[in-house]
């Protein structure tokens, strides 16, 4: 085992890892970035259609809060939605120095426009790879440390207890060709490996922050429908840019039937608002749905086959032959995998969780300045600044605290605990047990017209997943990979079905027939969950600070929600 | 499908570059000749990195999914 030590650890190289080490190592000596793939080819930053909210300084902030907060159902921390709008151009600038590349107008001015859902707000959109390349030339000349292909398979505390009464002093892993593993030591330690949903992540980074004790937040906005295609094989990606275009969503029978859903954004709302359409279609035999781009003039056809990150794809497909100018594209939505989109390791303004030496940024951190979802361009937003604050503060923290020594019981014992699968003799496959989770969860009744008796049937089957996690067997370190992010989303499964079944509520994702209304009388609380130090998973209810926050309902009543689908009779 | 073709021939031995890249590790070095081969073609992502980035042009992705897609109706 290599033993390292540094002043600040940063964790998962997307947006966020790559800002925080960044501010880190402008103030302290050693940062080490660690991340399961090449940094800055990695995570969702560097594949995503990189729209990033743009505030300027002559803009009124005070409507973008209002926008982004309003939107995100009043869930949103403010005091980071805050700082993100003021400290978004000093971002921006720097990256830009680093050599990003702007799309200009013709006066010469940054291009902004109106991004999905917009009203006050505007984004700008750039090469996200050109993005990550930009970071990772900057980190190269500041001297950060690079682990490239480690993956981390747990956190380290001072007591060497988990859940931990102390600080969180580093973690540990293992390199995912060599199997060579790894304790590093760090005075403070930020996680920043996104959520689920990309590249096979399984919010391992979230869940083992739950095992040391952090507290997380928002995990019932999780849902287990998203990834949208085309013709039942084709992963759809930058959607967004076909939404923005115009395209148009059409039913078996040829209706534009999002004009009954969302009746003024229509094809331009919400993912998940999309994808609950389309669901709801299906539920009630209009499926298949169709996307339909026959009408797109030359000026929007040319885009999407030069937008920058769109472009490749759009070309690839037609080579298959699609054929977006003449032909309607079948339109499908998948299920079965849990996608978080606003929930996370529970952390402020400065990137501080409840434990002394974790910080977090990105999507680990759920996005406080989402709420529950708010306008696209908040997420990339957030990562700069969130990324750049965790990194400050923690290198703070380190440099006031020291790096408190590793526990080498605990050390020895989490390595155990990370080679399980490959030492086992005999066991179940990753494999079968995603796909295990995958076919019970997929079900429409079950991905996204939740019940209480609905949810309670997954949480019946979460114990038997578990102990399944505890059974695995895998062949080399490829597939310990996979593992050790398995065993972690079954425990992310138990959190976000407990919290389904908490909020009693239908709120963004958190969909409930039996409770088809958004309570803004009972239900403006976060939900926090913990593990606690027998092992179990804890609940509380945080009210949203409201009392201090500029932006606030005029009103705290129910609102009905309209879910174009009730519980079948006799079921 | 993921990957649809890896053209050994096209392969410039050494040149690692989709084997550095790839975000899914799916590529590995063939000891015997020093050249990338496939070796988890079951966990490509379909990015299309490796493709754009070949400079022997070896690798064709298809967006086709390589992996289970699991759906609600």
């Amino acid at each position: 085992m290599q033993q390292l030590k540094c002043d600040v650890l940063v964790i998962g190289a997307g947006l966020a890892g790559c800002w925080a080490a960044i501010r880190a190592r402008e103030i302290a000596q050693k940062v080490i970035l660690v991340d399961i793939a090449k940094v800055a080819k990695s995570g969702k930053s560097s594949f995503s259609g990189a729209g990033i909210l743009c505030p300027q300084e002559s803009d009124d902030l005070d409507m973008w809060q209002k926008e982004i907060v309003e939107k995100g159902q009043y869930f949103s921390d403010q005091d980071c939605v805050r700082a993100m709008l003021e400290e978004q151009p000093k971002r921006l600038d720097e990256m830009g120095q680093w050599g990003m590349k702007f799309e200009y107008d013709k006066n010469g001015k940054v291009f902004r426009h109106v991004g999905l859902n917009h009203v006050n707000t505007r984004i700008i959109t750039v090469d996200s790879l050109e993005m990550m390349d930009a970071l990772r030339k900057r980190m190269t000349g500041l001297g950060v440390t690079f682990l490239e292909r480690v993956m981390v398979t747990d956190l380290l505390t001072s007591d060497g207890a988990s859940p931990t009464q102390g600080y969180v002093v580093g973690a540990t892993g293992f390199n995912i060709r060599s199997g060579e593993t790894f304790a590093i030591n760090a005075g403070a330690t930020i996680i920043a490996t996104g959520g689920t949903g990309f590249f096979g992540s399984m919010g391992e980074g979230i869940i083992q922050a739950y095992r040391a004790g952090a507290e997380l937040t928002g995990m019932e906005f999780t849902r287990a429908f998203d990834e949208m295609g085309f013709n039942d094989r084709y992963i759809g990606v930058h959607l967004n840019t076909y939404q923005r275009l115009g395209m148009k969503l059409v039913n078996a029978a040829g209706e534009r039937f999002m004009e009954r859903y969302l009746p003024s954004l229509k094809e331009r709302g919400r993912r998940e608002d999309l994808g609950l359409a389309i669901v709801s279609e299906g539920m009630q035999g209009r499926a298949p749905i169709y996307m339909d781009l026959r009408h797109f003039d030359e000026e929007s056809m040319n885009k999407l086959h030069t937008l920058p990150s769109i472009s490749r794809v759009v070309a690839s497909l037609e080579d298959e032959g699609i054929d977006f100018r003449n032909q309607l594209v079948k339109y499908v939505v998948t299920s079965g995998y849990l996608w978080s989109r606003a929930g996370g390791i529970r952390n402020n303004v400065y990137g501080e969780t409840n434990l002394p030496g974790l910080f977090v940024a990105g999507e680990a951190g759920g996005y406080p300045t989402h709420g529950t979802y708010s306008v696209g361009g908040v997420n990339l937003a957030s990562c700069c600044v969130g990324g750049y604050r965790a990194g400050e503060y923690a290198a703070r923290f380190a440099g006031e605290s020291g790096t408190k020594p590793l526990v080498s019981e605990q050390v020895k014992s989490m390595e155990a605990r990370a080679l399980q699968p490959l030492k086992a003799a005999t066991g179940i496959s990753p494999a079968n047990l995603a796909d295990e989770i995958a076919t019970f969860i997929s079900p429409a009744r079950i991905a996204v017209f939740q019940d209480g008796s609905t949810i309670r049937k997954v949480l019946d089957r979460a114990e038997d997943w578990q102990a399944k996690a505890g059974q695995l067997k895998v062949e080399d370190y490829h597939g310990l990979v996979k593992a050790n992010r398995l065993s972690s989303y079954v425990q992310g499964a138990e959190i976000v079905y407990n919290g389904h079944l908490e909020r009693e509520e239908t709120r963004s994702v958190n969909i409930r027939i039996d409770f088809p209304f958004t309570d803004n009388v009972n239900w403006l609380k976060w939900i926090v969950q913990w593990k606690d130090r027998s092992g179990k998973l804890a609940m509380k209810k945080v009210p949203v600070p409201l009392y201090r926050y500029p932006v606030k309902p005029k009103e705290y009543t129910k609102i009905p929600v309209n879910l174009h689908y009730s519980k079948p009779e006799g079921e | 499908m993921g990957i649809k073709s890896f053209d050994q021939n096209l392969c410039i031995n050494g040149c690692r570059i989709c084997i550095d890249d790839c975000p899914t590790d799916v590529f590995a070095p063939e000891p015997a000749t020093g050249k990338a081969k496939a070796a988890y073609p079951e966990d490509c992502w379909e990015c299309l990195l490796c493709e754009e980035e070949c400079p022997g042009k070896a690798i064709k992705i298809s967006l086709a999914a390589v992996r289970k897609l699991y759906y609600p109706f």
